[in-house]
């Protein structure tokens, strides 16, 4: 990988760049709300942005979420939200680098037992990209996208713990 | 003289007034002064007071009626002549205000500050003879003062008495050990100074050496050793010089043209294309040898392009672009601007063919992806290496993108900067620099667009923020542009309050936005801004004056006055100068109903202003210097338009203009067309002959002077003076001479509608004239680029007859399909677009909502149900 990579934080300055980033890569449109909510509740939602030199060409944003039941209490998991990369930046391993920093974060955090996501039931290189990171099908969930074509989506998951 | 006796009485009364004054409590001041006048109508001084008062008040006319009846009443008293210099001052005239100094000092020989008001003055208006003259009084007066003895040595300095000075800065030196080490480095330093500007470069650098270990600055001093090393013909030893300076920083022009010198390569007035083969060859050694040494100095790898051809060149910009594509460098293409200026040298010109042809070749094999098939093993490894990095096709991109646009070919600059944007949609400076591009291509709305874009995109950059603002102004949309400008700007200084910062781009922008819609006040208001500006950087002198004679930086007020002596030549102030200048020569044009009509409309807008002011000002939140701020007596400009003779305002532009950038044609071609207007000849003569010796050819100085023969001829007392200045010109008819300049300028366009608009002048043929103004093929143009010109071209064609410009746009409107000037179109069917989108917005909404209405429905029709 080329030494010009660097990490960065997304705020509100920039936020508008993770949403161009985002329009560019991912079929699903995201409104300017749910990127405002991405900075809004700082301790749940984390955002990480790929610079090549100073140009955000990957990025990932992840939230801590509460467990849902009283009896989990303690099992936090971790949701990944949005994750693209520039198709021109593609297969020089910044995806594989941008999750492995979301895996590492959530290995130091005792509270997060999984990590899940979802992914349109027909991006088989996204499935078979998270099956090498030891994501496994746990659920299809019908009518999950609304205004793309494929609206099915897979919940994949991955144990930590 | 009796009258200028005052009783005791009404002299406590005058000095409460005087000591009232002091505190800067005018109208105080002036009530006491008015009950001396009562009992002591013609007291001098009295009368002077007065006048300085009411100047403080802000009454212009009435101070100065004041202030010449305290003349008249005590013309051998100095009170009055220091009054009148300080009205003076205050309207910038100090020349005059330098005279009544002067006087006031020759009426009052034992006041000193008298004397030190005047130095100022004579330093201010460059009268060295006369500072040297007062500073030898000063000092005469005051010898246990420092500032007096550098005050004397720097005017010694100044009036060539080199020796004078540095006895002065010795002798003082010498009576005072207790110099702080920074004074002393700087006495040193200019203790040098004087040697070496006295013309003994021999002892200069003997003095040189002496000082080496009072100077701290060893560049500094290394870089005078060099110059001098040079100047004394040794140039073994300014080739060492400058070659230590070059390893402590390898990216400074002077030290590699000191070297360039020292090596005998090149003299410091020769031009690079002239050298011979050999000598050529040997420069090219040496920036060969530098390059080497210094492979990270980017500035010899430029000045190696500059002096190589053909092959030779194509070689070293690969090797210039390849690590900068692969870094990603956003200045590339800026780096390489001056391989673009346009020359008659083949070998020179042609170098941009080869950039075109390099890059395009790069292009090409990073796309196709198949590197093996490439012949040439050098460009194999380059493209190979380019691969490297995932970006090096972007930057490829941008460049060709910015390249295209520099040789003004709109479609391939798109066609490119839409790729790189493909490629990379997250490159802010992609759109920034589309945005700049549609600029160029005539249509700024869009270019507008764009920079918002990038704006949004990276909100923490001032930078982009600012060029924002001035393209919402551009687009004549000042209320965005003010808004955005203001977003970094602290609270109380946000539009309007702009006169504290100082800001002349900005004040420039908005007035000429305002010009273009014809909205005179306001245009004038930010011009008058501008100016003032520029009046304040001068009036600077006068603190900075005695700021640096008291902490002894003398060098620094050397520079001063070489800065001073050219800031009136920034372009910044020569854009204010010359949109007031319009804006006086059209009120004037225009006649008193127009100025009326304005002034109304100014009225009616002030009130409104007035009570938005009023209730900002009651904030009781606002301290005392944020209300100073915020208050205006003229907040719509009203009081600017209101001026008797417009052209009268505008030859007080003119007249600083004249002092301060006489070598500027541009000066002298306002100067005749506002004289012309003013149907001042004599002036104009004045005019007519610095234009001639600047440049005798020039197309706006061409129909100017048509004018001012058609408005000269009639006038008899002069017919003399303008037959001679015809038989100088060599002008038997002024058709004649027209159609001289015409054939000797045929290939330029603007010269071409310059004789063209005199021919509509003189009265001959429309259709002819018109021809000649409407014809683009195959000629050149003096505006930087073509669409520019053809824009210009097509605004007097309108002014002229709406029909030849509808005509102009109908031919070329394909040649310039991104202008708005000549595709209306674009805009309505942007606007109607936009219109369609708002609609559809509407009617999902409307469709979103009506469903909701239904599903509610529909859900409590079910608990009904369930209900039931």
């Amino acid at each position: 990988m080329s030494n010009f990579v660097t990490y960065g934080e997304l705020n509100e300055k920039n936020i508008k760049q993770l949403k161009l980033l985002n329009s560019a890569v991912l079929p699903a449109r995201y409104s300017n709300q749910f990127y405002l909510s991405l900075l809004r509740d700082y301790d749940y939602h984390l955002n990480a942005a790929f610079y090549c030199k100073d140009v955000v060409v990957g990025a990932i944003s992840y939230r801590k979420e509460r467990p849902n039941n009283r009896s989990d209490q303690g099992n936090y998991r971790c949701y990944i939200l949005t994750f693209s990369v520039l198709e021109a930046y593609r297969r020089e391993g910044i995806g594989s680098e941008l999750l492995r920093k979301v895996l590492n974060f959530c290995r130091e955090d005792e509270e997060i037992k999984e990590v899940y996501l979802h992914v349109q039931v027909s991006n088989d290189l996204a499935i078979e990209f998270y099956k090498k990171f030891g994501f496994q099908i746990t659920e299809t969930v019908k009518g999950y996208y609304k205004k793309i074509d494929v609206k099915d989506a897979y919940k994949l998951t991955r144990t930590l713990k | 003289m009796s009258q200028n006796k005052l009783s005791s009485k009404l002299n406590t009364l005058y000095d409460r007034a005087t000591s009232l004054y002091d505190q800067k409590k005018y109208q105080l001041a002036l009530n006491t002064i008015k009950d001396v006048l009562k009992k002591k109508p013609d007291h001098a001084d009295s009368n002077s007071l007065k006048g300085i008062l009411l100047l403080e008040l802000g009454n212009q006319e009435e101070a100065l009626k004041f202030c010449k009846k305290g003349l008249a009443k005590g013309i051998t008293r100095s009170f009055p002549w220091q009054a009148f210099g300080i009205y003076n001052k205050k309207i910038h005239n100090f020349v005059e205000a330098c005279k009544c100094y002067k006087r006031a000092s020759n009426n009052d020989k034992e006041n000193l500050g008298l004397f030190l008001e005047l130095a100022t003055f004579q330093f201010i208006t460059r009268d060295f003879a006369g500072y040297l003259e007062t500073r030898e009084i000063i000092l005469k007066k005051q010898p246990q003062k420092k500032d007096n003895w550098y005050g004397f040595a720097l005017a010694n300095h100044l009036t060539g008495n080199y020796e004078m000075a540095i006895n002065a800065i010795q002798k003082y030196q010498k009576s005072n050990k207790l110099l702080s080490k920074s004074e002393l480095i700087e006495l040193t330093l200019y203790h040098n100074d004087l040697i070496e500007e006295s013309g003994n470069i021999q002892k200069a650098n003997e003095h040189l050496d002496k000082i080496f270990s009072v100077i701290t600055n060893k560049s500094l001093w290394k870089e005078k050793k060099a110059k001098y090393f040079l100047q004394l013909g040794n140039k073994k030893r300014a080739e060492k010089m400058y070659s230590l300076l070059l390893e402590q920083n390898p990216d400074q022009i002077e030290y590699i043209k000191g070297l360039e010198i020292s090596k005998g390569l090149l003299k410091s007035d020769e031009k690079i294309e002239e050298l011979d083969t050999d000598r050529l060859i040997k420069l090219q050694n040496f920036y060969q040898e530098l390059n080497e040494k210094y492979p990270q100095s980017i500035l010899i790898k430029k000045k190696q392009l500059e002096i190589s051809y053909g092959q030779d060149f194509k070689n070293k910009f690969i090797s210039f672009i390849i690590p900068q594509l692969k870094k990603g460098i956003p200045s590339m293409f800026s780096n390489l601007l001056s391989l673009y200026k346009p020359s008659k040298i083949e070998k020179v010109s042609s170098k941009i063919k080869i950039i075109q042809e390099t890059v395009l070749e790069l292009k090409t094999h990073l796309e196709s992806n198949q590197f093996e098939s490439i012949q040439d093993e050098d460009l194999k490894k380059n493209v190979i290496l380019l691969e490297e990095s995932r970006a090096s096709l972007l930057w490829i991109y941008f460049y060709l993108a910015q390249h295209y646009d520099k040789l003004e070919n709109y479609p391939l600059s798109f066609e490119y900067i839409d790729k790189a944007i493909q490629h990379t949609p997250t490159l802010i400076d992609l759109y920034n620099f589309k945005g700049r591009l549609y600029k160029h291509a005539g249509d700024t709305e869009e270019a507008s667009r764009f920079l918002e874009k990038s704006r949004k995109l990276d909100l923490a950059d001032r930078h982009i923020n600012n060029l924002s603002a001035k393209y919402f102004i551009r687009n004549d949309n000042v209320t965005r542009g003010s808004d955005t400008f203001n977003i970094f700007m602290p609270k109380i200084h946000n539009f309007p309050n702009w006169r504290y910062f100082q800001v002349s781009w900005m004040t420039n922008e908005v007035g000429s936005s305002y010009l273009r819609k014809e909205d005179y006040p306001k245009a004038l208001k930010m011009f008058n801004q501008t100016i003032k500006n520029f009046l304040t950087y001068f009036d600077n002198q006068f603190n900075y004056h005695s700021y640096c004679l008291r902490d002894g930086h003398l060098r620094q007020l050397v520079k001063l006055i070489k800065f001073t002596d050219k800031v009136f030549t920034d372009q910044f102030f020569w854009v204010g100068a010359r949109g007031a200048i319009e804006i006086y020569s059209n009120l004037h044009e225009k006649g008193k109903e127009f100025k009326q009509e304005l002034i109304k409309q100014c009225e009616i807008e002030e009130r409104e202003m007035k009570i938005k002011l009023e209730k900002e000002l009651s904030n009781p939140k606002l301290d005392d210097d944020e209300k100073k701020i915020r208050k205006d007596d003229d907040l719509s400009g009203k009081k600017l338009i209101e001026i008797e003779n417009p052209l009268k305002e505008a030859v007080k532009i003119i007249e600083i203009l004249e002092k301060q950038a006489p070598d500027y044609i541009e000066t002298h071609l306002l100067a005749l067309k506002v004289y012309t207007k003013m149907e001042n000849f004599e002036k104009c003569f004045n005019s007519i002959n610095k234009i001639l010796e600047i440049n005798s050819n020039d197309f706006q100085y061409h129909k100017l002077l048509i004018e001012f023969f058609l408005k000269a001829e009639n006038n008899k007392k002069i017919s003399d003076k303008v037959n001679n200045l015809k038989k100088k010109l060599e002008i038997n008819s002024l058709s004649e001479y027209n159609q001289q300049f015409l054939q000797k300028n045929s290939s330029i366009i603007e010269h071409r509608v310059s004789a063209a608009e005199v021919m509509l002048l003189l009265g001959e043929d429309k259709e002819k004239a018109i021809e000649i103004m409407m014809s683009i093929d195959g000629l050149t143009y003096e505006n930087k680029r073509l669409i520019n010109t053809c824009t210009n071209v097509f605004l007097k064609l309108q002014k002229i007859d709406q029909n030849y410009a509808n005509k102009y746009r109908e031919q070329y409107c394909n040649k310039f399909k991104y202008s708005t000037v000549f595709n209306p179109q674009i805009i309505e069917i942007r606007n109607q677009k936009k219109l369609e989108k708002e609609r559809k917005k509407k009617e999902e909404e409307e469709n979103r909502q009506q469903k909701k209405k239904e599903e509610e429905k529909e859900k409590e029709k079910e608990i009904k149900k369930e209900e039931k």
